[in-house]
């Protein structure tokens, strides 16, 4: 019988005797797996310890071996599309919209980066105490929703550079937009510097579009496109200065009534940098947006009630 | 059609070759990763990137092996990788139970307060987790996807002696995880238990 012992530098420590423990484990793994002789599997279940082990062992094997949910056949189309469209150049036009897969069931990491964004975004001068903290989390959970897409990655780089222009385009926070994952506050400028994306029926609406706006490949095209998409006469377009379209001007005077609340930071992944900051309306609320960029070319947006948090913090 | 003709056609450039090559195996392949990982999250990501490692590499698949024993030596590869970004990158925990468990564990698995604590919550991703995730990959191609030994080796680059010991001592620590789940049901008792012995 084989007794080799792996030799991986990154094994963790093996529990306390458990190397002392039952030698014939492998023994007894073995005829469980049908790679012992027929000598060897009868030597098993001709002793009564061996044997309790075996059926010990069977029940480990059919715990593991237990069946796992399945993709649902949505989310493995949409894994195989986005994986088709990424490595395959010419399947764009085949394959559904790269912006709408969601990431609304995210454990709880993304939410707390929903909160952080979230905060990026309200982008107001910082007044919040820390006695509030309760119902920022509260807020959090009821209003964080995130949506991501893959992204082509010669996409996400223009992207990103069309962001960084757009904000430029304000004169005020050149280098935040390239620099997200720094611990800073917002200016108070920030808000202002939101593109106004419309109104919408869902919040998965604006996150689509969100992600389709900032997908174009420069900010002030989008914003075009924005103007002529929407026919509901309520969304405004964005400009290379948004501070001074309509909505922006109406979202600003709405926050400064707001009332003021401290979200709690949020640790973006690594890698993962904010790409494009927005504003839009669902279902009658208002929401500030962020779409931010992952390590690996995914996109994600987080949502938040704009009038739920005035701070931010982002950790590194 | 079988997995050579499709990777015959599809390195030939026949896209519905390759999504259907892909589509074969992404079950397989989130299954794996998905006890490996321990939530749905991170298994669709690493699944992902899985699957684009495989058509990245397909080019250079020379067919000397099963493309499946290659597809799920990416598969384990993404899974570590995705193991590791998540060690990088610790996302701080719902549950510090499960945090305290976990630590207790590594101290002392013969604890019989951690069997307490955890026996009427741990899952077997749980328990997976627990454990090095050189055994939980031998014991999850052996007990989830069904690869026999010789097989196992192939995908992970190890001996067979090598696999036959990683499964058993993967089982046994998760033996000694479990335990007290099996002594909870309908069958076993704690005579079972490996630390009892």
């Amino acid at each position: 019988m084989t007794s080799d012992t792996p030799q991986t530098p990154n094994e963790p420590p093996t529990p306390q005797g458990s190397e002392s423990e039952d030698p014939q484990d492998e023994l007894v793994s073995s005829v469980l797996d049908g790679e012992a002789s027929p000598e060897e599997e009868t030597q098993v279940r001709a002793q009564s310890k061996l044997f309790e082990r075996l059926s010990t062992f069977s029940r480990v094997a059919s715990a593991v071996g237990a069946p796992v949910a399945p993709l649902n056949e949505l989310s493995a189309r949409r894994m195989l599309d986005e994986v088709m469209v990424e490595v395959v150049p010419g399947e764009d036009a085949q394959a559904p919209p790269r912006n709408t897969r969601s990431r609304w069931q995210r454990p709880w990491p993304a939410l707390g980066a929903v909160a952080a964004v979230i905060l990026i975004a309200l982008a107001v001068p910082i007044i919040g105490s820390l006695n509030n903290s309760d119902s920022a989390k509260q807020t959090t959970e009821e209003a964080g929703v995130a949506a991501d897409a893959t992204r082509e990655a010669h996409d996400s780089d223009s992207a990103a550079s069309s962001v960084r222009g757009h904000a430029s385009a304000d004169g005020s926070t050149d280098e935040r937009a390239s620099d997200e994952s720094d611990t800073h506050a917002p200016s108070a400028s920030a808000a202002a510097q939101s593109t106004w994306l419309g109104d919408f029926d869902t919040v998965e609406g604006l996150a689509n579009e969100a992600l389709r706006v900032g997908s174009l490949d420069n900010a002030l095209d989008a914003s075009g496109a924005l103007a002529t998409d929407d026919d509901s006469g309520t969304a405004e377009y964005g400009s290379a200065n948004p501070s001074t379209t309509p909505a922006d001007r109406r979202l600003e005077e709405e926050m400064a009534a707001s009332t003021p609340a401290l979200c709690p930071p949020i640790s973006l992944e690594t890698g993962e940098t904010i790409v494009e900051r927005f504003a839009g309306r669902a279902q009658g609320v208002d929401y500030y947006v962020l779409v931010t960029e992952t390590a690996l070319y995914t996109r994600r947006v987080y949502f938040q009630q704009w009038a739920d948090c005035e701070s931010h913090e982002i950790v590194p | 059609m079988d997995d050579t003709a499709l990777v015959i056609a599809a390195q030939n450039g026949d896209r519905e070759a390759l999504r259907k090559l892909l589509a074969k195996h992404q079950d397989g392949i989130y299954a794996l990763i998905r006890r490996i990982v321990g939530n749905d999250a991170d298994a669709y990501d690493a699944t992902q990137e899985a699957l684009l490692a495989v058509v990245r590499g397909l080019p250079g698949f020379n067919r000397q092996s099963r493309f499946s024993t290659w597809v799920y030596r990416v598969a384990s590869n993404a899974a570590v990788d995705q193991l590791r970004r998540n060690q990088r990158n610790p996302a701080p925990s719902a549950n510090l139970e499960d945090d305290y468990a976990n630590t207790i564990a590594r101290q002392d698995a013969h604890t019989p307060s951690f069997y307490t604590a955890v026996e009427d919550r741990l899952s077997i991703d749980q328990a997976l987790q627990l454990i090095s995730h050189d055994f939980a990959m031998a014991v999850v191609l052996r007990d989830q996807l069904g690869f026999d030994y010789a097989e196992i080796g192939k995908i992970l680059e190890i001996p067979i002696g090598t696999v036959r010991s990683r499964i058993a001592r993967g089982r046994r620590e998760l033996a000694q995880i479990l335990g007290p789940l099996r002594h909870s049901g309908a069958e076993g008792t704690n005579e079972n238990h490996p630390t009892s012995n």
